[in-house]
């Protein structure tokens, strides 16, 4: 068998490009696998994409974007603090949609910043506990639950500046929560909007939701939402407001009114003692607040009931 | 062991000693006994592929059949060659007659007699061979087996003196991948190399089929091959070639040509 060498080697050429063709066919097969795994892909893409812009488009029309205006000059009058609060609820229950966000962030005077999730009346006070669990359970931390004048606002990550913001409003997301980051300083609440890049038009707009300043609300539409949804703190800044304006009487009833809401708490009391104070009745103002004390410790009802009796 | 003897034994023989009946070959056996049993003598036609065996079981019917048979392995013959032959097996001294004579001779020699006439690799009879076989079949004087190649035999059945007569047409056909290795166990088998046999796996023997494609000389020349290149690589002390394995089968087919590489 001369030509043994010769098969042998023959053998190894024919063997490898047997093989050969098995990879290239494996190899093709893969190249057509990825192919299609990235079409499938591209196309869920396009359609989170629609879905992306339809929000934007909704979010455009309700508030429409303020161009080159600077938000402490905005124009806020008596904003429709329920329509506010109509939206953040229905946003929450739309399975939290995707929103295209590009973070700027504003100058402002404010010294506290943190990520608001959701602002609700205290009526819901256990949906708004349920939703602060869920957010630490996902890793937002010192979530809490701050009141207003009329709502309550779920916020979390104060600090003190918005860089430490950052890891955080990637997390929100990266999960598709809705938010906005809010700024707070000493005189007032403010709310900022995330400024929003909108790819449709291809044009660079600034979407800023309004500043909501809720102390300054009016007494009559104050007196109109309480109708509709009665409510502590609605009533307790009517009584607040009738005080400040002179007319006791009026502050008294929505005192009252309060405190059939909450008993607790100590300012509808000090209201009523104040509003009954100015009307010369003192001694009926200063038993009112010693019932208060006997079943509740307040700090400011000591404090008051002590500057009245120096004030004799 | 000896891979030498082994790869003789798969060596092309035409012995009806090491002939290997399988179905295929029992059912043409069992035909062609049933035919000269019960009909009229004429021609049958026993066709197939070239190595599927044809000569092999025309040796082993010689030997199996009770009939008394008259076979030509070459078929370039002149015709009056051909008559004197047949003449001569008689035991009949052959006159110096013309052709016509001797045909009449040889008719009222065999009239009588039960003689098959077979004639391997009639694919290459001449025309006057092909006319005296006729004349010869007409008589009723002999059984004709002729074997002839698959592809030819459909041109000489459709001439007319074949196709106006009766005949029988006996196919040969390749034999199963089952067949195949029953073939290669029992030679081995024969050869006391059992030990071997746990050697060639299913697999191998898939690839045997495969390459031959149930053909029975190429298979016996690729068991050959491989079995020579095993005794060469035992000898020269190539590691890797020293057992049956599918590099070895590989470079069988490489050398006998049925894999082009």
């Amino acid at each position: 068998m001369h030509n043994f060498d010769d098969l042998q080697k023959r053998c190894k050429i024919y063997t490898i490009k047997k093989n050969l063709k098995y990879l290239l066919i494996l190899i093709l097969f893969l190249v057509l696998a990825f192919y299609f795994y990235n079409r499938t892909n591209n196309l869920t893409d396009t359609k989170t994409g629609n879905e992306n812009k339809t929000i934007t488009a909704s979010h455009t029309v309700k508030n429409p974007p303020v161009k080159n205006l600077p938000v402490k000059n905005l124009p806020v009058k008596n904003p429709p603090v329920k329509k506010e609060t109509k939206k953040t609820t229905v946003t929450k229950e739309k399975k939290r949609p995707v929103v295209i966000e590009e973070s700027k962030k504003i100058a402002t005077k404010a010294k506290k910043y943190s990520l608001q999730f959701l602002v609700a009346s205290p009526r819901y006070i256990n949906r708004i506990k349920k939703e602060k669990k869920h957010l630490e359970t996902l890793g937002f931390s010192n979530c809490k639950l701050q009141q207003s004048a009329v709502y309550i606002h779920l916020t979390c990550n104060e600090s003190d500046t918005l860089k430490k913001l950052d890891p955080y409003i990637e997390l929100a997301k990266r999960k598709n929560i809705d938010y906005i980051i809010r700024t707070q300083n000493n005189d007032a609440v403010q709310q900022e909007a995330v400024v929003e890049e909108e790819k449709i038009k291809e044009t660079v707009q600034e979407t800023v939701l309004p500043i909501i300043k809720v102390q300054n609300a009016d007494t009559q539409e104050l007196q109109k939402r309480f109708a509709q949804t009665p409510n502590y703190a609605v009533a307790l800044v009517i009584a607040r407001n009738y005080y400040k304006k002179g007319d006791y009487k009026k502050a008294i009833i929505w005192a009252k009114k309060a405190n059939q809401l909450n008993k607790s708490d100590a300012e509808s009391w000090i209201i009523y003692a104040k509003s009954l104070y100015a009307l010369h009745q003192d001694t009926k103002a200063k038993q009112l607040l010693h019932i208060y004390l006997q079943y509740e410790n307040s700090d400011a009802v000591e404090n008051l009931l002590k500057q009245w009796e120096h004030t004799q | 062991m000896n891979y030498l003897e082994l790869a003789q034994c798969f060596e092309e023989q035409n012995s009806s000693e090491h002939y290997h009946q399988n179905s295929e070959v029992l059912h043409i056996k069992n035909t062609i006994e049933s035919i000269l049993n019960n009909n009229t003598k004429q021609l049958l036609f026993l066709t197939g592929e070239p190595g599927v065996g044809k000569s092999a079981f025309l040796n082993y019917i010689e030997e199996q059949f009770s009939y008394d048979i008259i076979k030509f392995d070459i078929p370039f013959l002149e015709p009056i060659d051909f008559v004197k032959i047949l003449i001569q097996k008689t035991q009949t001294e052959v006159a110096n007659y013309s052709l016509e004579e001797l045909i009449k001779q040889v008719i009222s020699l065999y009239q009588n007699s039960n003689y098959i006439v077979v004639l391997d690799e009639a694919q290459l009879l001449s025309k006057d061979m092909i006319e005296i076989i006729r004349i010869l079949a007409d008589s009723k004087a002999f059984w004709f087996i002729l074997a002839m190649h698959e592809h030819e035999s459909k041109k000489i059945l459709k001439e007319p003196q074949f196709a106006s007569r009766p005949h029988k047409v006996l196919q040969l056909q390749n034999i199963s991948i089952q067949e195949c290795k029953e073939y290669i166990f029992t030679e081995l088998q024969n050869k006391n190399a059992t030990m071997l046999a746990g050697e060639i796996t299913k697999k191998h023997i898939k690839t045997i089929y495969k390459l031959s494609k149930g053909n029975m000389r190429v298979l016996k020349k690729l068991l050959f091959t491989s079995f020579l290149l095993i005794d060469y690589a035992q000898k020269n002390d190539k590691q890797r070639y020293k057992n049956f394995n599918k590099c070895i089968l590989t470079m069988a087919a490489i050398d006998t040509g049925l894999i082009n590489a």
